[in-house]
């Protein structure tokens, strides 16, 4: 960059001839072309590390909470009453203790309990979409798709809040049953089961619509040729497009993973508000106890930002999250990599 | 109009065929018979593939198809609304211009459609019969090694003898060839050819040919279609030597094509 | 084994109408829950400090607030993204560095927006950015206090990047090399061809680009809640709308129409459910509006392209 602007300085000085005057508009020309360039670089290079400022900032602030609970961060429970003796804590005895693993938990169930749901059916509306479906309904059910891609994440909790959790409370849960965990949560409705039917909803849309490009970008030709060998439709899809679009569809599915695990506003509003573990030995009453996430503890837990040991503990909480994310994005871009070497290696 | 003492296996009647407006084939009759070997030449775009794919209803896959007239398979129609489409595909199996071997190992492309087909067969069987397509298609020898590796790493011949293996393994009583020997090697192509010949009497083979001379060398009839006609029809030394129409000893001297 | 396959196809055109039917469901649940809500007094008051849900006012500030901060993300992030969908469109090419960079703007997109909201707010409450909001008095070690219009707009902007470059780069891509092959004829050098003829004939594509990142913007509800705060109304010198006071209102908080829905429902302290259905259905409506224009868009092209 140095020796370019140099250049322009002495060129700008020199005394022009008609022969030197062509050659430095041209010079000057090629100096703009590759000062664009660079700036465009720029903006590449910076967008591209903006991960690792985001790492950074995040990181650094959680490293207090690593540093004095270690790996028991996400080993230990206790997350509630940690966090309001930390909050209270006077200035000078700050209170370092924190264990997550009741939100650790609490987003593994609320994720997977959301793919359990969402993988089956996005799965058989995507086939559904790109081998059966009539022309005129096509149209209307693509358009359906979209559109809840598109809704809020804070009008499904609404709706979670207003419809799923009402309906939970009334109809599975009994007195008896609440009165039997009275003292380890409240039974209100907003549980597990909420969460999974809220999320499982959010994050549909996007598996259908990477698993259905990925089931449409198998080969006409391998259809063909299935039939050709007499075999059904649905055999054919069973045994020919599934397996062919299967790295497509895992992708879809590591990246629906990744939307359930980062959903904050949503589970904050239907989860329930408390840091709850649930145990498989309550039976069926496990999918309706309250649990709290890691990423609805950042919202739900917000105000406790200015006292400096609960905000670090926070960042602990995204610290998780962020890692999580990019291993899940990693993930998905190596196992659709895939995918794009096996089809050049196919034509 | 029997031209050669074999039975007739298929009967076409009177086939018109459109891919939405566009007509394709217009009123093609003729009879395809049994244990022989069926060429059809003709330019490209003249309604041969089409009309091959009818034979199988492969044209119901384009949601634009339509069809009028008659196919018939030993005597029934295979239009009809009732008919099972997939028992009329294991009837007539199809090989097509590009190799489309599925991307699994060798093995399982062929026993895919064993498996499909005779549902809980023995593993010993099953093995006999990939082994038994393999040699038919002299392609054993060269992956006997390899069965388990992916059907994706073999030749374009190779992969094209692949696709023929698996057809001949579900015993199709007639089998469909899509311009088969169009992007192969000689080699390959020669043992495709053999194969041909050697098995036509398990078999009845149609194939659609861009080359003159693998029609001379290999069918019994030929049939040459024009923009979407079946101009001329009969015992290939017939067709070839003494054509009836002007059009098609154009055809054969290389007027045009 | 034909009976088996009658399951398997029931199975799947109930999975497909499922999928509709859930989408009908909430859409007309909000419809019918909130269209009574809405009134031009809905829309053209403030919200007011009330448990009263009668007396607690309506929705025009965050409707302001959402405009306001659509537009100032997308202003933040649309040079950038536009930098660089160019830089990789045109200039980079197929090498371990540019599958670095790629791999690195894949994985933004992949990051959670609660984890951007909290990254945002570590950012600006360091005491240098206190010009983005204000310093928070009081307190020993000076501390910016981090929530702002302009610290959401920032973080957002930050956060809608990887889906803007990705439209603009795709966008760029399907420019016909034709295109660019008759101005290189013509002697154009290399950016006047991208900003006289490639970055033109994408317009479409840029515009739908465009439309995604305020349509994630303006639905986003994390980023508010961390880095814009929680007032209903703006939090500036008042009246806030007055010029000299711009300033000031863009470095304080204020609300949008999400924060609001969140705020109004149960969960949050308003606890006036029929009106955040009200300001729900505003906001779903909006971002119809939005999608509409992009499959239009994207329909216009694909006549285009037959042509």
């Amino acid at each position: 960059m140095k020796e370019h602007s140099d250049l322009t300085a002495a060129l700008a000085t020199a005394t022009p001839t008609t022969a030197n005057t062509v050659t430095s508009a041209w010079r000057l020309k090629q100096f703009k072309e590759k000062a664009i360039e660079y700036l465009l670089a720029t903006f590449t290079v910076m967008s591209a590390i903006l991960i690792f400022f985001i790492m950074y900032f995040v990181i650094r602030r959680a490293v207090p909470v690593f540093q004095a609970n270690g790996i028991g961060f996400i080993l230990r429970g206790g997350w509630d009453t940690q966090f309001m003796t930390s909050w209270q804590a006077p200035a000078d005895q700050p209170s370092w203790i924190f264990g997550a693993l009741p939100l650790v938990m609490g987003t593994i169930y609320t994720t997977v309990g959301a793919l359990l749901i969402a993988v089956p059916l996005g799965l058989g509306c995507a086939i559904f979409l790109v081998e059966l479906c009539p022309p005129w309904l096509r149209v209307p059910l693509t358009t359906t798709v979209r559109l809840l891609a598109a809704i809020p994440s804070v009008i499904y909790g609404l709706v979670g809040l207003i419809v799923v959790v009402p309906v939970i409370a009334h109809t599975l849960i009994t007195n008896q049953m609440a009165m039997n965990m009275i003292n380890i949560a409240a039974l209100d409705g907003t549980s597990i089961l909420a969460s999974m039917i809220v999320l499982s909803i959010m994050i549909g849309p996007i598996f259908i619509a990477l698993s259905s490009d990925a089931l449409r970008a198998v080969p006409r030709s391998y259809k063909e040729a299935a039939f050709a060998l007499g075999i059904s439709q649905w055999r054919t899809i069973l045994k020919v497009m599934l397996p062919v679009a299967r790295k497509g569809i895992i992708a879809g599915a590591i990246l629906a993973t990744g939307r359930a695990i980062g959903e904050a506003i949503a589970l904050s509003m239907v989860s329930g508000g408390v840091a709850n573990l649930p145990d498989f030995q309550h039976g069926l009453v496990f999918f309706l106890e309250p649990v709290r996430t890691l990423a609805s503890a950042i919202v739900n837990n917000s105000e406790g930002m200015i006292v400096s040991t609960c905000e670090s503990a926070l960042f602990a909480c995204a610290t998780l999250l962020l890692l999580s994310s990019v291993a899940l994005s990693v993930m998905a871009t190596w196992v659709s990599g895939m995918v794009r070497k096996g089809v050049r290696s196919h034509v | 109009m029997n031209m050669g003492g074999n039975a007739s296996k298929i009967v076409v009647n009177d086939l018109s065929c459109w891919y939405g407006p566009q007509n394709v084939l217009q009123d093609v009759s003729m009879e395809i018979y049994a244990h022989a070997i069926t060429g059809l030449i003709g330019p490209s775009g003249c309604g041969k593939t089409t009309f091959l794919r009818t034979l199988n209803r492969l044209n119901d896959l384009a949601p634009s198809f339509r069809h009028q007239g008659q196919v018939l398979l030993d005597g029934e129609e295979i239009y009809q609304p009732k008919k099972d489409v997939v028992m009329v595909r294991r009837r007539v199996g199809m090989v097509f211009q590009q190799p489309n071997p599925f991307p699994i190992s060798i093995f399982d492309n062929i026993a895919l459609g064993v498996r499909e087909q005779q549902p809980g067969i023995k593993k010993k069987e099953l093995l006999d019969i990939v082994v038994n397509s393999l040699q038919r298609v002299y392609l054993w020898e060269e992956v006997k090694g390899s069965m388990q590796t992916s059907a994706m790493s073999l030749s374009g011949g190779q992969q094209q003898r692949l696709c023929l293996a698996r057809v001949l393994a579900v015993r199709p009583e007639i089998i469909l060839l899509d311009e088969p020997c169009s992007s192969l090697d000689p080699v390959s192509t020669a043992k495709i050819e053999e194969m041909m010949l050697r098995y036509k009497n398990e078999y009845t083979f149609i194939v659609v040919t861009h080359n003159l001379g693998q029609a001379r060398r290999v069918s019994d009839y030929l049939g040459f279609f024009l923009n979407g006609r079946l101009v001329e029809y009969g015992q290939t030394i017939d067709v070839v030597v003494n054509p009836r129409e002007r059009e098609t000893e154009d055809y054969l001297v290389g007027n045009f094509g | 084994m034909f009976k088996r396959h009658w399951l398997a196809y029931a199975a799947l055109w109930c999975s497909g109408l499922i999928t509709m039917l859930i989408c009908l469901g909430i859409v007309l649940f909000l419809v019918v829950k909130g269209a009574h809500a809405i009134s031009w007094q809905f829309l053209f008051t403030d919200p007011l400090p009330s448990m009263n849900e009668a007396l607690s006012g309506g929705i025009l500030t965050p409707l302001i607030g959402t405009v306001l901060l659509t537009t100032l993300g997308i202003v933040c992030a649309l040079p950038w993204a536009g930098a660089t969908a160019i830089y990789l469109a045109e200039y980079a090419g197929e090498n371990q560095f540019v599958n670095a960079l790629r791999t690195g703007i894949d994985v933004l997109a992949g990051v959670p927006t609660i984890v951007f909201a909290i990254f945002g707010l570590a950012v600006f409450t360091l005491p240098q950015m206190a010009m983005f909001s204000t310093i928070v008095e009081g307190v020993d070690n000076a501390q910016a206090f981090g929530r702002s219009f302009l610290v959401a707009a920032i973080t957002m902007a930050a956060m809608v990047l990887p889906f803007v470059i990705k439209s603009i780069e795709e966008a760029i891509r399907s420019v016909p090399p034709s295109y660019k092959e008759a101005s290189y004829a013509l002697g154009a050098s290399k950016w006047n061809t991208i900003s006289c003829v490639i970055l033109p004939a994408a317009r479409a594509g840029i515009i739908t680009g465009v439309i995604l990142g305020i349509g994630r913007i303006a639905g986003d509800t994390a980023i508010i809640w961390l880095c814009l705060g929680g007032s209903m109304n703006m939090g500036g010198q008042q009246p806030w709308w007055m010029p000299q006071h711009w300033v000031s209102t863009l470095r304080h908080t204020g609300s949008t129409l999400t924060s609001y829905v969140y705020f109004s429902s149960p969960a949050g302290e308003g606890n006036s459910p029929g009106k955040a259905f009200g300001a729900g259905l505003v906001l779903v409506v909006f971002i119809l509006l939005l999608n509409a224009v992009v499959s239009y868009l994207g329909r216009f092209t694909a006549i285009k392209e037959d042509q």
